[in-house]
C-alpha cells in the first residue's frame, strides 16, 4: 500500500518537468507559442521541409535516370572472349540461361552491338548500332519487342517492315536533322581482320521508321536500333550474335544472377553487369548520394544551431525561474529535463510538421512553379511594358522549360527510409542540442541568481 | 517546546581580491516551534548571508545547522540539498519572485507539486492559503497582472502552503510602500499566530520587527538579543 503510494508520488514528480516545459513552449496565456519556441520551431520546420523538397527532387532525377537506363539497357551481358568473338550457338545458350534464371529473368536474348559510322549526305558522325530481336509477326512484318524504349515519333508504331530499317534516338534525330522516312548509311567493319587488308568496311542504307527516347542522353544521341537479321546481313555473319543479354525483374538479383549463370559460361565467356558497363554513371550517382547526405547534414546542423541558440535564450530568459525553482527545491535533473524537453519537443513537433509540409510542397512543386510562372508572366504582360511600344518586357517565361529534354515533368521521388532516418537524426540531434544549454541551466547556483537581481 | 532549528558557531568569510570579509563569526541560534524571530542590522552586516545559509542556498565555512535534529551537512552528503529546500523551508525574498509564465495559483501550487502532492489536493490547499492572504479572486491571474503588494502576499502563500518547519523571510516589506507594508505585516502576523508558524524574518521595518516575540540584532558577525 505504502509502496504504491510512493510509486505514484514518484510518477507525479517526474511529470512536473513536462508541465513546466510545456508551459515554456506554449508561452503565457493566449499566445500559440512562446517567442523562443517559435524561433526554434521555424528553424527546424523550414530546415526539414526544404530538406524533403531537395531530397525528393534529387531522388526524382536519380530514379528517372536509373529507370531510363535499367528499362532499356541489358542488365547482364555475356560475350565470347575467344576467336572471332561471335556466339554461334546462341539459341541453345539463351534457352540454358533462361532455365538457369527461371522467373528472375524478364528476358534473355541475342544481341549485336557495334560502333559504326553514320552518313546522311555530307554529314558524317559515329554511332552505336544495337541489333536486337524483334517479334516476328509474319507477313514480312516485325513487331516492337518488350523492353523497347518509348517511341516518340510516330505516335503509333505497331509494326515495321522486315527490311533494313532503323529506329534512332530523338536527340540524334535533332542533331543530324533526321526525319521519318529518311535514309541513312551505316558503315561497319566486316569480316576478319587481315594484315593485308585490315578490316574491310561494309556499307548499307537504312530507312528511319521511328524515333525513340530513353531519357539517357548518351543513348538518345548515339544509338541506332536495328533488327537482328538485318544486322547479321550488315556484318556479314550468318546466324550468330555478339552478346547474349539478360534483363532481370529486380536489380537486387544482379550479382546473384551473374553467379547463377557463370556455371553455364565458363572459361570462354565474360559476364559483365550493367554497373560495369556504366561505371561513370553509377559513380556519379554515388557522388550524388554523398552530396545528398552532406546537404541533409548541413540542413540538420543549421537547424540544430537554431535549437541550441533558442534553448540558450530560453535558459537565459528563464534564469529567474531557475533560481526560484531551485530555492523551492527542484532537483538538477528536473531542471535538465525541463530545458532539454523544451528543445526536444519543439524538435519533434517541428520535424514532423516540416516533413509533412515538405512532402506537400514536393507533391505540388510543379503546380507551385506553374503558378509563379503565370504570375511572373502576368506581371510582365500587364505591368512591365515598354511605354513607347506597349510591348511587354517579358512574356512566356518558363520555369519548367517544356521543350528541354529532361524536364517535360518534374520527377519527384521520396526515399521513405531516407526521410525516416533524416527525421530520426533531426529529432535526436535536437534533443542533444537542447541538452547542452539545459545542462548549464541545471548547474546554475540559486544563490547567484537570487543575489544577482536582489541587489 | 521542541527545537526546530539550531545553529552552532556558523562562520562565513567572503574572499575577493585578497580582501577577506568575515561576515559571520560564529552565530549561535536556537529556534523553537512557533517562534517568531526578527533580525535587524545595518546594511552589509550579513543578514541575507545568514538566511541563505539557513535556507541551504549558501554554504557556511564552518559550524553546523541542525533542522529537526538532522544536520544540513547530512543532507549535503546523502539526499541532496534540494530535498532540504523542498521540505524544510519556505523562503520569502525581498522581491516576490513569482514565475511569470504561471498563474498565481500555479505559483502557489509549485512547492506542493515538488513535494509530490497530487494536483487536486495541491490546488485546494493553494486556494485555501490564497484565501488566507486575501488573493482568492486573483488565483487565475498572472504575476504581471497583480500589484507588488499582492505579489508579496502570493509569495507568502507560496512559502507556507507546504507547511514547512520554518519560514525564512528576507526583508519581505523592503520593496513595498507604507500602506502595503502595513497590510502585509498585519496579514503575516495574523497567519503566524493562526497557523502557529515558525518564522525567522530579517527586516529593517520596525513595524514588522516589533511583531516578533524574539528580536535580534546582527552586529560584527554575531547575534545579540534586543
Ligand atoms: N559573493 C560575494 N562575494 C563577496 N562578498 C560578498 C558576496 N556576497 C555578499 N558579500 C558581502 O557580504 C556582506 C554581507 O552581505 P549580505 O547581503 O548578507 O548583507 P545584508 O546584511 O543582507 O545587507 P542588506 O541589508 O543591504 O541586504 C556584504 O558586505 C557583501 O558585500
Ligand atoms: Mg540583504
Amino acid at each position: 500500500m505504502k509502496e504504491t503510494r510512493n510509486i505514484f508520488k514518484k510518477i507525479r514528480l517526474s511529470l512536473l518537468p513536462f508541465f513546466i516545459a510545456f508551459r515554456y513552449i506554449k508561452g503565457r496565456g493566449g499566445k500559440l507559442l512562446s517567442v523562443n519556441t517559435r524561433l526554434s520551431f521555424i528553424g527546424v520546420f523550414t530546415g526539414t521541409s526544404l530538406l524533403v523538397v531537395v531530397i525528393s527532387v534529387f531522388g526524382g532525377f536519380q530514379e528517372q535516370f536509373k529507370k531510363s537506363l535499367f528499362e532499356f539497357d541489358p542488365h547482364l551481358i555475356i560475350k565470347n572472349e575467344t576467336g572471332d568473338r561471335k556466339i554461334k550457338n546462341w539459341r541453345p545458350l539463351v534457352e540454358k540461361t533462361k532455365s538457369a534464371l527461371k522467373e528472375k529473368a524478364s528476358s534473355v536474348e541475342g544481341m549485336i552491338q557495334s560502333p559504326a559510322i553514320v552518313r546522311k549526305q555530307s554529314i558524317i558522325d559515329y554511332v552505336f548500332i544495337r541489333a536486337q530481336q524483334f517479334k516476328d509477326l509474319g507477313d514480312n512484318r516485325l513487331g516492337i519487342p518488350e523492353n523497347f524504349p518509348e517511341i516518340v515519333q510516330p505516335k503509333k508504331l505497331e509494326s515495321l517492315p522486315n527490311e533494313d530499317v532503323c529506329v534512332v534516338g530523338k536527340e540524334m534525330a535533332f542533331l543530324l536533322d533526321l526525319k521519318i522516312g529518311d535514309t541513312i548509311e551505316l558503315v561497319v567493319p566486316r569480316g576478319q581482320f587481315t594484315l593485308k587488308t585490315g578490316v574491310p568496311p561494309n556499307m548499307r542504307p537504312y530507312t528511319i521508321v521511328g524515333f525513340f527516347k530513353t531519357g539517357y542522353y548518351d543513348h538518345d544521341s548515339r544509338l541506332v536500333i536495328i533488327p537482328l537479321e538485318s544486322a547479321q546481313r550488315l556484318f556479314g555473319i550468318s546466324d550468330a550474335v555478339q552478346q547474349i543479354i539478360v534483363r532481370l525483374h529486380d536489380m537486387n538479383d544482379l550479382y546473384f544472377a551473374r553467379s547463377q549463370i557463370s556455371k553455364i559460361y565458363r572459361f570462354l565467356y565474360s559476364i559483365r553487369t550493367i554497373e560495369d558497363e556504366h561505371r561513370n554513371f553509377f559513380a556519379a550517382l554515388n557522388i550524388e548520394k554523398t552530396v545528398q547526405v552532406t546537404i541533409v547534414f548541413m540542413f540538420i546542423i543549421a537547424a540544430m544551431v537554431g535549437i541550441v541558440v533558442a534553448t540558450y535564450n530560453v535558459v537565459r530568459s528563464k534564469k529567474r525561474d531557475i533560481g526560484i525553482l531551485k530555492s523551492l527545491g527542484i532537483s538538477r535533473n528536473a531542471i535538465l529535463m525541463i530545458f532539454t524537453l523544451n528543445g526536444f519537443l519543439t524538435g519533434i513537433f517541428a520535424t514532423i510538421m516540416g516533413i509533412m509540409f515538405g512532402i506537400f510542397l514536393s507533391d505540388n512543386l510543379e503546380a507551385i512553379l506553374l503558378f509563379f510562372e503565370s504570375l511572373i508572366n502576368k506581371i510582365g504582360l500587364y505591368y512591365v511594358t515598354d511605354i513607347a511600344t506597349g510591348d511587354a518586357y517579358w512574356e512566356n517565361i518558363r520555369l519548367i522549360p517544356k521543350n528541354v529534354y529532361y524536364f517535360d515533368h518534374l520527377p519527384i521521388h521520396y526515399d521513405i527510409d531516407f526521410l525516416q532516418a533524416a527525421g530520426f537524426v533531426s529529432i535526436l540531434l535536437s534533443g542533444i542540442a537542447a541538452f547542452i544549454p539545459a545542462w548549464s541551466a541545471s548547474r546554475m547556483r540559486p544563490i547567484d541568481i537570487i543575489r544577482g537581481s536582489d541587489t | 517546546m521542541s527545537v526546530i532549528l539550531e545553529t552552532k558557531k556558523l562562520v562565513k568569510t567572503y574572499k575577493s581580491d585578497e580582501v577577506q570579509v568575515e561576515v559571520l563569526k560564529g552565530v549561535d541560534l536556537i529556534i523553537n516551534k512557533g517562534d517568531f524571530l526578527s533580525i535587524r542590522g545595518s546594511s552589509g552586516v550579513g543578514k541575507s548571508t545568514l538566511l541563505n545559509i539557513l535556507g541551504a542556498l549558501d554554504k557556511a565555512d564552518s559550524g553546523e545547522v541542525c533542522i529537526e535534529g538532522k544536520t544540513l551537512n547530512s543532507y549535503f552528503n546523502e539526499d541532496g540539498l534540494h530535498l532540504y529546500r523542498r521540505e524544510k523551508v519556505g523562503f520569502i525574498f525581498q522581491n516576490h519572485y513569482l514565475m511569470s509564465d504561471f498563474t498565481v495559483l500555479e505559483n502557489v501550487m509549485m512547492p506542493l507539486l515538488l513535494n509530490s502532492v497530487d494536483r487536486k489536493t495541491a490546488k485546494n490547499k493553494a486556494l485555501e492559503v490564497l484565501d488566507n492572504v486575501g488573493l482568492k479572486e486573483r488565483a487565475k491571474h498572472y504575476p504581471s497582472q497583480i500589484s507588488g503588494g499582492e505579489s508579496q502576499r502570493a509569495a507568502v502563500a507560496r512559502a507556507i502552503v507546504h507547511e514547512p518547519p520554518i519560514v525564512l523571510a528576507d526583508e519581505p516589506t523592503g520593496n513595498l510602500d507604507t500602506k502595503n507594508s502595513e497590510n502585509f505585516v498585519d496579514i503575516f502576523a495574523r497567519l503566524q499566530k493562526e497557523r502557529d508558524l515558525t518564522v525567522l524574518v530579517v527586516t529593517h521595518d520596525m513595524n514588522l520587527a516589533d511583531k516578533a516575540d524574539k528580536r535580534f540584532k546582527l552586529y560584527d558577525g554575531l547575534l545579540f538579543t534586543v
